[in-house]
């Protein structure tokens, strides 16, 4: 695939009351990549995160999806050109079923029930909660929470999925299992751009990580570089022997 | 647990085929022909009854599009129920208009408030649509008093009894019967509709996470919109039809404000949110209230109200879902049983 950029950001900036949660951010994406943003707690990552879902919107600077400006576009219409998200904290539709869960978000590209049903289907699959359909979504553990979570979002068909601490929260071996998963999900043509506190997942599934401190990125860079990066050890990562694997 | 490794793809049958739908929609009209039959041949208080607990089933069916499918609390549907049985009261007896067509326009009418009421209210959360279509019901109850050349104050508007077809008036019960039935199984079929299409499944995803429905592609204001507007539409034909059985309205029985507690009580019992939820609710309790009226009316003038109360409590302490809730459990069950019985 080309490396055109499908999604940036220039100059974006979000402040709450006094709180400068998003500071004067310049941030770009490139179709087919993996980029995960790393940061402290308090950072802005979940603020820069919602500014580029169109869960909330700017008070400067611009966005730019698909080569359209979407600085004031709502979640829904973000939803509809073809981004989708995950939240930080599970949000499944507590009262449906898995099956149900992700028919909703099938149905953000049809209107027929029967193609939803299909869409749905299949992402079920990919995510790997086959046989769990008929379940209602309240009687699933966290760790399939945040596979309905993905599936939901996946049936919106997106071109690039973002998603908010996806991974916290899970054991090891269910964590192997979900990078498997990302990386078939962006191996079918999604871009991923993963908000996450595991840095050794993030190290393992990105092509790239952006490191963001105070609202600012203090780092842009391959893994190994920001892994590396002093500024990044200084504020974030602390005097850790981390090894790149 | 559920079995996890039962991969048969048995959701499908969640799904109606079309001849289940002819088969129950076929049900429908046959029961409602049926209780038409037994209001002409029973006593004038069974007939009267039966009357009551389709109208009643109706106006709790409506309310459900929006209050339990949407999961928006109305408190005003007397508002809506109101403006329904006001409009074609008032276009029949003062301009002779039938009230087939005022029937039409307070659909028409009901269905524009709920659209206005739900454009301001619907962009909060929390329950600033449940006080603000209080407050609707309630001033127009108010106003009911005030504009009294019109609606003709507390003395209300008595409808000549011209029984024909066009007056929408007749002189057999099993004529309303039917009426009312007939509303009621229309009513029934567009929840039907609208839960079983693209519209219900957004509507359920956002009573229960407005939030997390925005973001997989639900445009929660308009598809809360559609159902605030059709609601009140098909609340507002309700009344017509009860102004016409009644052929006398006035304030406290057609805009008072225990019509919408009446329809939110039946659906909550009856099972709030499923689309024969409130139907369940009417056949259960109409009738119930309609005994105690007739037997204790006298003596206990309020006792009707008293075992509602004791009834709502019950309910919502030990079946949060309804008497609906509690038949699905059980049904499940017994389906579950089975398919297990069967894997052995």
């Amino acid at each position: 695939m080309t490396s055109q950029v499908i999604l940036s950001t220039s100059g974006a900036t979000k402040r709450f009351g006094g709180v400068t949660a998003v500071n004067n951010v310049d941030f770009s994406i490139n179709r087919g990549e993996v980029v995960g943003i790393l940061g402290p707690n308090g950072a802005g990552k979940s603020s820069f995160f919602n500014l580029l879902a169109g869960a909330i919107q700017p008070d400067s600077g611009t966005i730019t999806f698909l080569d359209e400006d979407v600085t004031s576009a709502q979640s829904h219409d973000m939803c509809a050109k073809g981004l989708a998200r995950t939240f930080q904290i599970v949000r499944p539709l507590k009262g449906l079923t898995v099956l149900e869960n992700v028919m909703v978000g099938a149905f953000a590209k049809t209107r027929s029930v029967r193609e939803a049903k299909e869409i749905a289907t299949s992402a079920i699959e990919l995510v790997g909660l086959a046989g769990w359909e008929s379940v209602v979504s309240s009687n699933l553990t966290l760790g399939y929470r945040k596979r309905l979570e993905v599936a939901r979002a996946l049936a919106t068909k997106p071109e690039i999925l973002l998603l908010d601490e996806v991974m916290s929260g899970l054991n090891p071996a269910e964590l192997d299992s979900f990078i498997e998963m990302l990386r078939s999900v962006n191996k079918d043509g999604v871009t991923l751009i993963v908000v996450e506190h595991i840095v050794s997942a993030v190290v393992q599934i990105s092509t790239r990580i952006v490191v963001i401190v105070q609202g600012s990125t203090i780092a842009n860079g391959t893994p190994s570089e920001v892994v590396n990066n002093k500024l990044v050890i200084d504020a974030y990562l602390g005097e850790l022997d981390y090894e790149v694997s | 647990m559920n079995n996890s490794n039962n991969s048969t793809k048995d959701i499908g049958n969640t799904f109606s085929t079309a001849k289940k739908q002819v088969l129950i929609w076929g049900t429908a009209v046959g029961i409602v022909l049926i209780l038409a039959f037994i209001s002409s041949k029973q006593s004038y208080f069974i007939g009267h009854m039966i009357i009551m607990t389709l109208i009643w089933a109706a106006l709790a069916s409506a309310w459900n599009i929006v209050g339990g499918i949407a999961g928006q609390l109305s408190l005003g549907h007397m508002g809506f129920f109101g403006i329904g049985a006001y409009t074609s009261t008032i276009l029949y007896t003062k301009s002779g208009i039938s009230p087939w067509l005022g029937l039409l326009v307070g659909i028409i009418l009901g269905g524009l408030i709920g659209l206005l009421i739900g454009i301001p209210t619907f962009r909060l959360e929390g329950s600033y649509y449940s006080l603000a279509t209080l407050a609707l019901g309630l001033s127009l109850y108010q106003l009911s008093y005030k504009f009294s050349g019109v609606t003709g104050g507390a003395t209300g508007i008595p409808i000549p009894f011209e029984a024909s077809l066009k007056n929408m008036t007749f002189s057999a019960l099993w004529q309303y019967a039917i009426l009312a039935g007939g509303y009621l199984i229309i009513v029934l079929a567009i929840c039907a509709y609208i839960s079983a299409t693209k519209l219900g499944f957004q509507l359920a995803a956002v009573r229960e996470d407005a939030q997390a429905a925005q973001a997989i592609g639900v445009n929660s204001m308009r598809a809360k919109l559609i159902a605030g507007t059709i609601s009140g539409g098909l609340a507002a034909g309700v009344g017509t039809i009860y102004a016409q059985y009644i052929l006398f309205i006035e304030p406290h029985s057609a805009l008072g404000v225990n019509i919408a507690i009446q329809a939110v009580v039946l659906s909550v019992v009856g099972g709030i949110g499923y689309v024969y939820g409130p139907t369940l609710g009417a056949l259960v309790l109409i009738p119930i209230s309609q005994i105690i009226l007739k037997n204790f009316g006298g003596s206990a003038p309020s006792l009707h109200i008293l075992i509602y109360g004791a009834v709502v409590i019950l309910v919502a302490l030990l079946a949060p879902k309804g008497f609906l809730g509690i038949i699905r459990q059980i049904s499940s069950r017994i389906s579950k049983r089975s398919k297990a019985e069967k894997n052995d």
